[in-house]
């Protein structure tokens, strides 16, 4: 078993456990337990399945930067989740902004909830970058991100907004398509 | 293997050949075919599936990375689409199983639940594929898939049945057709084998083979026939002739036979002539009729030693030794020619040696009688003269041996005796031979004594004893005798041979030791007596002449003394001769005439024979003298002559003669003793009295024996003369016969020196002394009487209880002593020892000893009458106690007795015993 399996199989576990001890344990709760590192996998998931335009400073970049806006959800599990990993034969780095002028043109950002009132300050902010924006925030998609995050039926499912991603350059595998809720050809966002 | 088929016919070897070509053939066409199909089969079934689980995997990428599930069954019942896809999985980073497909209709099967190691494998009726997913370097899961082959394996299945039959029906035709052809063949071929085989083993040229088959073997088989026949004709042929042959061979054969047989039967006896004749061991020669030998066999060559070249055209005179006599091979040869010579001479080796041979020779005469040659046959005897001479020798041995031989026959006749025993018996040869052995048989044993004799010897044992046998002249002799039954070949007794020997002289000896032992027991047991009874008559004897001399010569008992010291005189004359007859008596021999002896005591005798006895003396007037008691003769005379005369108590003669004689051998061996030879005097008292027979005569010395009643003698009269006798080293005979007389002779040897003249008479007058004479004796009451009778003789006498005392005594005398009167024996300090310590003190001291024992031990004890030292024998008078005292006193000194100290060395007296 890999090392990021154990983990997860740590974590899982451990999330079991307490689903167990405490099953008044709010669902959230323990679905925030196990909802984070699922998260963060999906995250890095993204980064492996998109392609960038090839001039992009994302394509041409050392790394593979994977960074959180605003409040970080994911704490020590983003990094557990990315440690050791490759993307494309590149290493991950993170990066956490807390104010938007710090923001960079990620390969991958996470927008937190709180932050989802100034979403279109950082789209403005990111520019039409090729950016996998990633958001947890009701309606993200719809408001210009290119991923939504959800948990359903005590799954984590997320939702892509095609244009918008077909807009930023962002090449999306169709594996990856193939597993989002929904093939959002949808109209909605910009 | 390969021995096993190239052993199998060739018709099996064919069909098996073909078959195996088709098998072979059809085989490995449907081992390939199928091989090639199965491989196939599997490659296509690789080649449809490993794509469609990579395919699987790559569109269950996402699904995994995103842990949709949902889409990855999605993707998983796609598979439905294949009816052999029994089950799938797919299986996340984790290995844990995450979407699963099994096939509606499929039966229910245990899907792994972790992944195996990636690759694909076939398993008995499925294929089964393990495929990692990765996706931009990484693992995200495995995708798992089971393909059901069994339809791909039910067609080959059915492929390979359908190749097997094809297979076993072609082995099956290619077998049958192969079968069917080799029949062709091989049926023909083997009749034809049998055929030649036939004719081979059974010579049988009627037989033919079959044409069958194909047209080849038909030919061969047209071919073998007519060879056949050719055969058969000439076989026929053949046999005719061999047997024709035959008979004539047969004739051939028997006629050669006969011939053969012929030839070989006289060559054979010739052989046989030649061979005995080579190997006879007889010295076999044959020559010529001019005596040149043509011929010697081996035995010839190998007895003389020379080769038949070395002899060839010599005569027999080659072998001839010089010490023949002269003539005698001229002899042998005329003899030969008139017919033969038979003889025996001497040859010679070639070597020199020479041996005796036996020689027969004769003319060998052809079957005319032709005289052709001539043939000496010798035979070498040396072998036969050896055992001849061995015969001689021990036929001489018999005849010389000392011991007489006698040879009688199982009945006791004498075929032989030697010359001892005509010597030892009287008999001739002539006499004995054809007679029994009872010639010799005297009355001394009794029928019994023969009778087991007999019975011993018929029984086969050996009979061995002495027997009394008588001569021929009637005298009886001793002889030891062993008689050894002799058996012949079967065992039984054929001879007996008796050897005997003369043990007369051996008896009488015997006997005669026996007497002298006897007379010797008798003599020391005698003496023993005596010696004591002298002592106590001693002390009679003094005590009377004392008695005697204190009585005054008027008084009537003076009578009563006189009869005592008569009576005790008496005794000890008696004691004397007892002694005298033991040999315990010292004597006083001097050389005297025994003449003058008898002249001095004729008157006595004639007193003693009285009237009716008449007294002849016839002494020989040149007699020699001889060393003897004096004493001891007159009464060795009286004691003849009183015998005589109580032998004569009606009257008759009485002789005595004297003479010179010398003892020879032959006078030994007459009476039977062994003596001293040389010059003795002869002393012969005859008389004509009663005699005495010889049981009498063997007992006369013995003492207490006597023919007289009781109380007419004491039975000591002539055992003292057969003692005085001895201890002059003589002999005394007895002859006597039973109604005649009897004659003693006694023998003493002779003298060279003259007679010593006889001293004085013995005076009645005692000499007497004033000497201190000191006096040692240990019996208080023969003490006592000496000390009397010295003191009565006029000496000083000095007692003495023994030698410790004397010494004492002689200590405490400081005066002279003039001599010593000692008993010898004496304890601690003894007579001898008494005097040396007495001498060392007082030179000059003369000594006389006395005792009662015999000059014998006396001598051992180292005292010695030489010229000093002084002996008294007890018991003795006091006359010659006086005399004995003067004669040492006025005699000269007695000299150290240092001298006398080793006793046995001692010089020897003159007198008494020897």
């Amino acid at each position: 078993m890999s090392s990021r399996g154990r983990q997860l199989a740590g974590t899982v576990l451990c999330g079991l456990s307490m689903a167990w001890a405490s099953p008044e344990v709010s669902r959230a709760e323990g679905a925030a337990s196990l909802e984070y590192p699922v998260k963060a996998a999906f995250l890095l998931n993204f980064a492996k399945f998109t392609e960038w335009p090839p001039d992009s400073p994302q394509a041409v970049a050392e790394s593979v930067s994977i960074c959180v806006f605003g409040d970080d959800p994911f704490g020590l599990a983003l990094d557990k989740t990315v440690e050791g990993r490759l993307v494309g034969g590149r290493p991950i780095v993170l990066r956490r902004y807390r104010s938007l002028a710090d923001v960079e043109p990620c390969h991958v950002l996470f927008i937190a909830k709180p932050e989802s009132e100034r979403l279109p300050l950082v789209f403005a902010r990111l520019g039409g970058q090729p950016v996998i924006t990633v958001g947890e925030s009701e309606g993200f998609t719809r408001r210009g991100g290119v991923i939504e995050l959800s948990v359903e039926n005590n799954r984590a499912r997320f939702e892509i907004n095609l244009r918008v991603a077909e807009r930023l350059g962002l090449g999306l595998s169709s594996r990856l398509l193939a597993v989002a809720r929904n093939f959002a050809t949808s109209t909605e966002g910009h | 293997m390969r021995n096993t088929l190239g052993r199998l016919p060739f018709r099996h070897q064919l069909a098996l050949v073909v078959t195996l070509t088709s098998a072979l053939a059809v085989g490995l066409a449907a081992a390939g075919t199928m091989f090639y199909e199965t491989r196939e089969a599997y490659a296509d079934i690789e080649d449809d599936y490993l794509p469609l689980a990579r395919i699987i995997g790559s569109n269950s990428v996402g699904a995994l990375s995103f842990k949709d599930a949902r889409a990855a069954l999605e993707t998983l019942r796609a598979l439905a689409i294949k009816p052999h896809v029994s089950s799938a999985r797919l299986y996340d980073a984790d290995r844990r199983p995450f979407a699963t497909y099994v096939r509606r209709g499929a039966e229910p099967e245990a899907v792994p639940e972790m992944p195996g190691a990636p690759g694909h494998r076939f398993e008995s009726d499925h294929f089964v594929v393990f495929q990692e997913v990765t996706y931009d370097g990484e693992v995200v899961g495995t995708v798992y898939l089971k393909v059901d082959t069994e339809g791909v394996r039910a067609s080959l299945r059915r492929s390979t049945g359908l190749l097997g039959f094809v297979f076993l029906a072609s082995t099956g035709m290619a077998l049958a057709l192969s079968s069917w052809l080799q029949k062709r063949v091989s049926e023909p071929v083997l009749d034809l084998a049998a055929v030649a085989r036939s004719v081979t083993e059974y010579r049988d040229y009627a037989v033919r083979a079959k044409p069958a088959g194909p047209v080849e073997l038909r030919a061969l088989t047209d071919d073998f026939n007519d060879m056949l026949a050719q055969i058969q004709e000439r076989d026929a042929a053949l046999r005719a002739a061999r047997d024709d042959l035959e008979a004539r061979v047969q004739a051939r054969v028997r006629d050669l036979a006969r011939e053969s047989e012929e030839r070989r039967r006289a060559q054979a006896s010739n052989q046989l002539l030649s061979q005995a004749v080579s190997s006879s061991r007889e010295l076999i020669s044959i020559s010529d009729l001019d005596d040149r030998i043509t011929f010697v066999n081996q035995a010839h060559m190998d007895a003389y030693g020379y080769s038949l070249g070395e002899v060839l055209g010599k005569d027999g005179s080659l072998v001839d030794s010089p010490r023949n006599p002269p003539g005698l091979r001229e002899a042998i040869q005329a003899g030969t020619r008139s017919g033969g010579w038979r003889g025996e001479l001497l040859n010679r080796r070639r070597d020199g040696r020479e041996f005796p041979v036996f020689l027969s020779t004769s003319v060998i005469k052809d079957e005319n009688g032709h005289a052709v040659g001539l043939l000496g046959v010798a035979t070498d005897i040396s072998e036969l003269r050896k055992k001849d001479e061995r015969l001689e020798l021990q036929r001489t041995i018999l005849e010389s041996t000392a011991d007489a031989v006698v040879i009688t026959e199982n009945d006791g006749t004498i075929t032989w005796v030697n010359p001892a025993f005509t010597k030892l018996t009287g008999f001739a040869a002539e006499d004995a031979i054809g007679r029994r052995p009872s010639i010799l048989r005297s009355d001394q044993q009794d029928a019994a004594f023969y009778t087991e004799m007999w019975r011993t010897l018929l029984a086969g044992e050996v009979w061995e004893g002495e027997i009394v046998n008588k001569r021929a002249d009637g005298r009886l002799y001793v002889e030891a005798q062993t008689i050894t039954p002799v058996r012949d070949g079967s065992g039984a007794i054929s001879h007996f041979v008796a050897v005997k020997r003369d043990i007369s002289q051996r008896r009488r000896l015997e006997d005669q030791l026996r007497q002298a032992q006897k007379m010797e027991a008798v003599g020391r047991l005698s003496g023993g007596v005596a010696h004591d009874f002298n002592n106590v008559l001693n002390v009679i004897m003094g005590f009377s002449d004392l008695l005697l001399k204190r009585l005054p010569a008027d008084d009537p008992l003076r009578r009563h003394g006189h009869q005592i010291l008569k009576a005790a005189n008496r005794g000890a004359g008696l004691t004397r001769q007892l002694l005298a007859f033991s040999r315990q008596q010292v004597l006083q021999p001097k050389i005297v005439d025994l003449n003058t002896v008898l002249t001095d005591i004729e008157k006595m005798l004639a007193r003693l024979i009285g009237e009716d006895v008449e007294l002849v003396t016839a002494l020989a007037p040149d007699l020699g003298t001889v060393e003897v008691d004096p004493g001891q003769i007159e009464q060795v005379v009286m004691n003849l002559v009183v015998n005589a005369r109580d032998a004569m108590p009606r009257g008759g003669t009485l002789a005595i003669e004297t003479a010179n004689v010398e003892l020879t051998e032959a006078d030994a061996s007459q009476y039977n003793y062994p003596v001293c030879t040389g010059p003795y005097v002869r002393l012969t008292v005859t008389d004509t009295g009663i005699g005495m027979d010889p049981g009498t005569q063997s007992h006369i010395f013995e003492p207490f024996f006597t023919t007289k009643a009781v109380g007419e003698g004491t039975g000591l009269g002539l055992s003292t003369v057969y003692g005085i006798v001895k201890q002059s080293r003589g002999y005394v005979w007895v002859e006597s016969e039973v109604g005649e007389g009897t004659t003693f002779k006694i023998f003493l040897p002779r003298r060279s020196r003259p007679a010593a003249a006889s001293g004085p008479a013995e005076a009645g007058q005692e000499p007497r002394g004033s000497e201190t004479v000191l006096l040692a004796e240990d019996d208080d009451a023969a003490r006592g009487l000496w000390r009397e009778m010295l003191e009565s003789l006029g000496y000083v006498v000095i007692e003495a209880r023994n030698g410790a005392h004397a010494l004492e005594q002689a200590e405490a005398h400081s005066g002279r002593i003039d001599l010593l009167l000692s008993d010898v024996v004496m304890p601690r300090i003894g007579g001898r020892e008494l005097a040396q310590r007495l001498s060392d003190h007082r030179p000059g001291l003369r000594v006389i000893f006395m005792s009662g024992y015999t000059a014998d031990t006396m001598l051992r004890q180292g005292i010695a009458e030489t010229g000093g030292s002084k002996f008294l024998q007890k018991p003795f008078s006091a006359q010659l106690l006086a005399k004995k005292i003067r004669e040492t006193l006025d005699g000269k000194a007695s000299p150290p007795v240092s001298a006398l100290r080793n006793g046995s060395g001692g010089p020897v007296p003159d007198q008494a015993v020897r």
